[in-house]
This record gives C-alpha cells, structure tokens and sequence, in this order.
C-alpha cells in the first residue's frame, strides 16, 4: 500500500511540476508566446487524465490489490472493478493522442 | 449489492472542479488571475466534499478500520502532492488572495483523493462483500 499509494503519485506531481516550470523560464507561458496555447491545452489534457486517474482508475487498482490479498478473493468484485479500465481506456487514449499532438506542436513551433 | 451514497460520485466532481479552478489558476501564471470563477468553483467543490464526508459519517456496517488504514496513507501521498503544487505556485510569485485560494484548492484536493480511494477501498470490505 505505501509504495503504490505513497510512490506513484508523488512522482507523477514532480515529473508535472518539473515541467511546469520549465516552462515557465524558457517563457512558453508568457502570453504573447506562441506554445502558450497549446500549453494551456495540456493543462486540460493533464486535468482530464488527472480525474480520471485519481478518482477512478486508482482507487480501483488499490481496492483489486486489497482484494487479491484477501484469504478468498472475490472473482465478480475485482472483474467489475476492472471494468472501469475498459470504461476509461477511449478517453485515457485521446487524451494521450492530444499529448503526442501538442509535445509535436510546441517542439515544432 | 448494496446500495450506497453517492460519496465516491460527489467526491470525484468535487476533484474535478478543483483540477479546472486550478487549470485556470495556472493558465495565468506569471499574470495576475482573476479570481471569480475559480472561487466559484472552490466553494461549490467544498460544498460537495462536506456532503459527502456528511454522508459519509452516517454510513452504519462499515468497514472503518479499511477505510482509514488507506486513508491515512492515501492523506500522507496527497498532502505532499498538494505542497509540491504549492511550492510551485510560490515559487512563481503568487501572493495574497490568488495563493489563499490555491491553497483551499490544495487542501479539498489533498481530502478528496484519499476519501475516494479509502471509500473505495472499504466498500467492497464491507458487507455484503464481508461479513465484518
């Protein structure tokens, strides 16, 4: 529990931080600059795999490890926790298409 | 299966203000944001994380121990997130009114991720999936 709970997302932050300001002193988030907005459109990109991230796909994944540790775990619970990966997986998709899309255009720019 | 608040639904769009009411905080940054709308967003994503940690505490056949066995490790993982993203818009010179709300932003983050998980976590611990 720690390391997947405590680990991951502290990672995730600084690895977004990071790049947050990194940008911040090459001047792509001055207003006139041309990758400013395509910035702004990752900030969306991170906030709508950032939700789907924390409030759905990670309690799951902590709850099917809970379970699998269970003396007799329960087949039906951790299949329909798994379900919200299928549910999720075309959004989680798009939105790392839209990544690939914005990183090809502000290295570009 | 047992029907439950809708705690986990309220607490998800609770995060899901805060992350936009962030993204247009940040979208500012280095300029100074105006802070309508993100305030708005604020309160009504402290509305609903009070609704659910009120819905919350009446449940009765819980598995409390589960529930705060993850929240408590959850909390610590999501209090130094929150610090980091503090640090950042610190570091970045944001003062006064701006940074007292990123930091009520900052603080309904680093409860609602933990409520969700732990809620998560201990629903499914819970009768009828246990006896206990």
């Amino acid at each position: 529990m720690p390391k997947m709970v405590l680990l991951m997302p502290t990672l995730v932050l600084m690895t977004l931080a990071a790049g947050f300001q990194l940008a911040l002193k090459e001047g792509n988030l001055a207003p006139g600059n041309p990758n400013h907005a395509w910035l702004i459109a990752s900030y969306c990109v991170v906030g709508v795999m950032a939700v789907i991230a924390l409030g759905v796909l990670e309690p799951a994944n902590i709850t099917v490890l809970v379970e699998m540790r269970k003396q007799r775990p329960d087949g039906q619970v951790i299949a329909s926790l798994m379900r919200r990966f299928i549910y999720t997986a075309g959004i989680t998709g798009l939105m790392q298409v839209a990544t690939l899309i914005i990183m090809i255009r502000v290295a570009t720019q | 299966m047992r029907r439950l608040p809708p705690i986990a639904q309220l607490t998800v769009c609770s995060l899901a203000l805060v992350v936009i009411g962030g993204i247009l905080m940040a979208s500012y940054v280095p300029r100074q944001p105006p802070l309508a709308v993100p305030a708005a967003l604020a309160a009504v994503s402290a509305v609903l994380t009070l609704t659910s940690g009120l819905l919350l505490s009446r449940l009765e056949q819980f598995a409390w121990p589960r529930f705060f066995l993850a929240f408590r490790w959850a909390l610590l993982a999501y209090v130094i997130s929150a610090g980091m993203i503090g640090f950042a818009f610190v570091r970045d010179h944001t003062r006064g009114a701006p940074l007292a709300l990123v930091i009520v932003m900052l603080v309904i983050f680093a409860l609602d991720v933990p409520v969700v998980i732990a809620f998560t976590v201990a629903r499914y611990s819970s009768p009828p999936y246990a006896s206990s």
